[in-house]
């Protein structure tokens, strides 16, 4: 994942919320040690490796990852696919999955796992599932400011404020939301090149645009952020429930967030 | 060399398994193969769950049962294992009714003895989480009792299944370090080494959790961290060298976290070992060699690493990467000349004065990179062992004679800290 993680822990018991930062930490290197397509040791690196030759047996957690994975791939049409990538013809309609025997096959050489759409949301509810393991009831955590998860209010009893930048000037806040017990995922392109590609065009997004979702866990949000910007603004209203909160970011005539 | 199981096996494992597929249908290929071996988990803690992760995606095996006395590390262990295996507070009941091919021994160190014991008497063969024991009285009646048996014995110290380190001692053994003559290692951190515990300090259970989560903290229960860190790293360092020392030095405290902690928060040990001249070298003498060891709690600068000093280069290891530097020889520190016959070196007055410099930089040359192009070194200790298990191969990669050696090694040193004094490695377990 590459990214800057923090967590802020509100409390008095400084020597145990430190314990339970590190654990939480820890919790998300496990994640990513799983999921990174760089690491050579992890689970994907290997999947990624071997899959295509003959199926491989996966672990019960990462089984689960890809039913949900398949499961986002189906409910938004394909625009999420973490078996999409810029240099080779393939898609998650290629791999062979089937959750009972927990074995995946490759059908097509060229297809390859990148939970880079995925892993950052998914380390969030971990480490967040792990902190309340560990008594914790206040907490914010965030990957690389783009995933947001909030374990309960702030030390003030308030939920926790985030703002919402525009995100193409650093340092100019367009709107404030407020969380408590969820998450929000923002992707958006214009800034640099997108590593956000179009599932059907196998490029990356060209339109300037930033969508944030709010959802129940930080990995649904991230699942929906980047395929809803991908889909494009006037998909989306089909996508969006009590649940599952939109906002769009365009940047013309003057960048503004409306809520889907 | 000798490369562990499983490493020389993938290869003709990745061939074959084409070439079945090639008949074979998709839906063939998915169906559950029989014959796996039967095993169970017993300690769900943190590592107990990494080795059910691994274990659950290696094809040969089947997690039957797992055990933890904690209800919640015991869910978590059963999460991991999925749905097929049973699970047990009580890991004897767990022996009595599953009776498991294998059993995979992550309790607290203070725990292994006996947990090994009981797995053996059920008949199983096993894989114990280093350190092997908490004391070296334990070690050796263990070891006897795994050596008057048929069983398949392995101890967790995964370095021996990760293909950097057997490069490493590949290329010690054919000479590229020259003769050995030092070694440094340390593992420095910058946390307080603490697990959370999940209820407010007022609550009546929390010194009872703390002591138990905490295990790692308190005497009793743990040898600090010389067991839970710099058994790893020793171990490199008698693999290497083919050795155990004879002697060590060592001192520690807890100087930084004062929180009620029992074991040292800093530890310092100079071991000696005797060596013998393995490569061209005139005298055949045996030589010491001396090894420094350091672990810290506050301070991250230096990481994890292991360092093996020859005469004619260093090796750098860590899990991940190893890198090779070669000494510089004379002829490419760059103040020699050679002259024009190319055998008569002179000194160029002009040059630099490389040669008196103390820049560490400046000896360096640019290094051979070792990498370790994929596998998860647990998982392959894992693979191995359980090759072993179905060949009925008692020479697993890091077997108890190993295990033992390892436990003498770290637990000298804190006997050297206690003592305050210099302590001999016991001479039977020398050779
Ligand atoms: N090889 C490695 O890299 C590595 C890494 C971490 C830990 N370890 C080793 O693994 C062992 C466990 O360490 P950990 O970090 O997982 O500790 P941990 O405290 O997280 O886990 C130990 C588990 O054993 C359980 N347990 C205690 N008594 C038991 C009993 N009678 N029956 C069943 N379960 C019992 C505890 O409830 C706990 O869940 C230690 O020996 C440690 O040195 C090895």
């Amino acid at each position: 994942m590459n990214t800057w993680f923090e967590i802020v822990l509100p409390g008095d018991d400084a020597e145990n919320l430190q314990a339970a930062g590190e654990a939480a930490l820890d919790e998300i290197e496990r994640i990513e040690k799983l999921l990174s397509r760089f690491d050579p040791a992890s689970e994907v690196s290997r999947i990624n490796r071997d899959a295509a030759i003959s199926p491989v047996l996966l672990d019960v957690e990462l089984t689960g990852i890809l039913e949900t994975c398949r499961k986002a791939w189906l409910e938004t049409d394909g625009f999420f696919d973490i078996a999409v990538n810029r240099e080779e013809d393939a898609n998650f309609g290629a791999i062979d999955f089937d959750p009972d025997t927990r074995l995946i096959f490759f059908r097509n050489v060229n297809a390859r796992l990148d939970f880079g759409g995925f892993g950052k949301g998914y380390a969030l509810d971990c480490a967040a599932r792990l902190l309340r393991e560990c008594g914790v009831k206040q907490a914010l955590l965030h990957g690389g400011t783009s995933s947001v998860l909030a374990i309960g209010n702030d030390a003030n009893e308030q939920p926790w404020r985030i703002g919402l930048r525009d995100p193409w000037k650093d340092d100019v806040v367009l709107q404030q939301v407020d969380l408590s017990d969820n998450a929000l995922s923002t992707s958006a392109t214009g800034k640099t090149v997108s590593d956000i590609l179009d599932p059907f065009q196998r490029q990356p997004l060209q339109e300037k645009a930033s969508c944030t979702v709010i959802a129940e866990s930080a990995a649904q949000a991230e699942v929906f952020s980047t395929a809803l910007l991908c889909m494009g603004k006037d998909k989306v209203a089909s996508f969006v429930s009590p649940e599952i909160k939109a906002l769009w970011t365009a940047e013309s005539p003057s960048p503004k967030i409306i809520l889907l | 060399m000798k490369l562990p199981h499983s490493l020389s096996t993938r290869r003709e494992f990745i061939v074959t398994a084409a070439g079945a597929l090639a008949t074979a249908s998709v839906s063939n290929v998915f169906a559950q193969g029989a014959g796996k071996i039967r095993v169970a988990v017993i300690g769900t803690g943190g590592r107990g769950c990494d080795l059910v992760r691994k274990l659950s995606t290696i094809e040969s095996a089947e997690i039957v049962a797992v055990s933890d006395d904690y209800e919640p590390h015991l869910r978590n262990g059963a999460r991991y294992a999925g749905k097929q295996a049973k699970t047990f507070s009580d890991y004897r009941k767990m022996l009595e009714q599953i009776k498991p091919a294998v059993v995979v021994v992550a309790v607290p160190l203070w725990l292994h003895y006996q947990v090994c014991c009981d797995a053996l008497d059920s008949g199983a063969d096993v894989f114990c989480e280093k350190t092997m024991t908490h004391s070296i009285e334990e070690g050796r009646k263990l070891a006897a009792k795994v050596r008057g048996s048929k069983q398949v014995f392995q101890v967790g110290l995964q370095r021996r299944a990760n293909p950097i380190y057997n490069q490493a001692r590949a290329m010690i053994e054919t000479g590229m370090l020259g003769r050995i003559t030092a070694a440094r290692c340390q593992w420095h951190r910058n946390n307080n080494w603490r697990r959370p515990v999940p209820v407010e300090r007022t609550h009546a259970k929390w010194n009872e959790l703390e002591k138990r989560l905490n295990w790692r903290l308190y005497r009793k229960f743990s040898q600090g961290l010389m067991a839970e860190l710099g058994s790893h790293q020793m171990d490199v360092i008698n693999w290497m060298f083919d050795a155990a020392p004879s002697r060590v030095m060592a001192t520690g405290g807890v100087d930084y976290w004062r929180d009620g902690r029992e074991v040292a928060d800093n530890v310092f040990c100079i071991y000696e070992y005797t060596l013998k001249p393995t490569h061209g070298e005139e005298s055949r003498d045996p030589y010491t060699v001396r090894v420094t060891y350091s672990s810290l709690c506050n301070n991250a600068y230096e990481g994890a690493s292991e360092l093996i000093m020859g005469t004619r280069g260093t090796l750098f290891l860590t899990d991940k990467k190893g890198l090779l530097f070669l000494e510089k020889g004379a002829d490419d520190v760059g103040w020699v000349k050679k002259d024009a016959s190319g055998t008569n070196a002179s000194i160029v007055t002009s040059g630099k004065t490389l040669g008196l410099t103390n820049d560490p930089w400046a000896f360096r040359g640019k290094p051979v990179e070792i990498d370790n192009e994929g596998g998860d070194d647990t998982r392959e200790e894992l693979v191995s062992f359980l090759h072993h298990v179905r060949d009925r191969d008692l020479q697993t990669i890091c077997d108890v004679n190993i295990g033992l050696r390892n436990a003498a090694t770290i637990l000298i040193a804190n006997e050297a800290i206690d003592a305050r004094k210099t302590v001999e490695f016991p001479r039977d377990l020398r050779s």
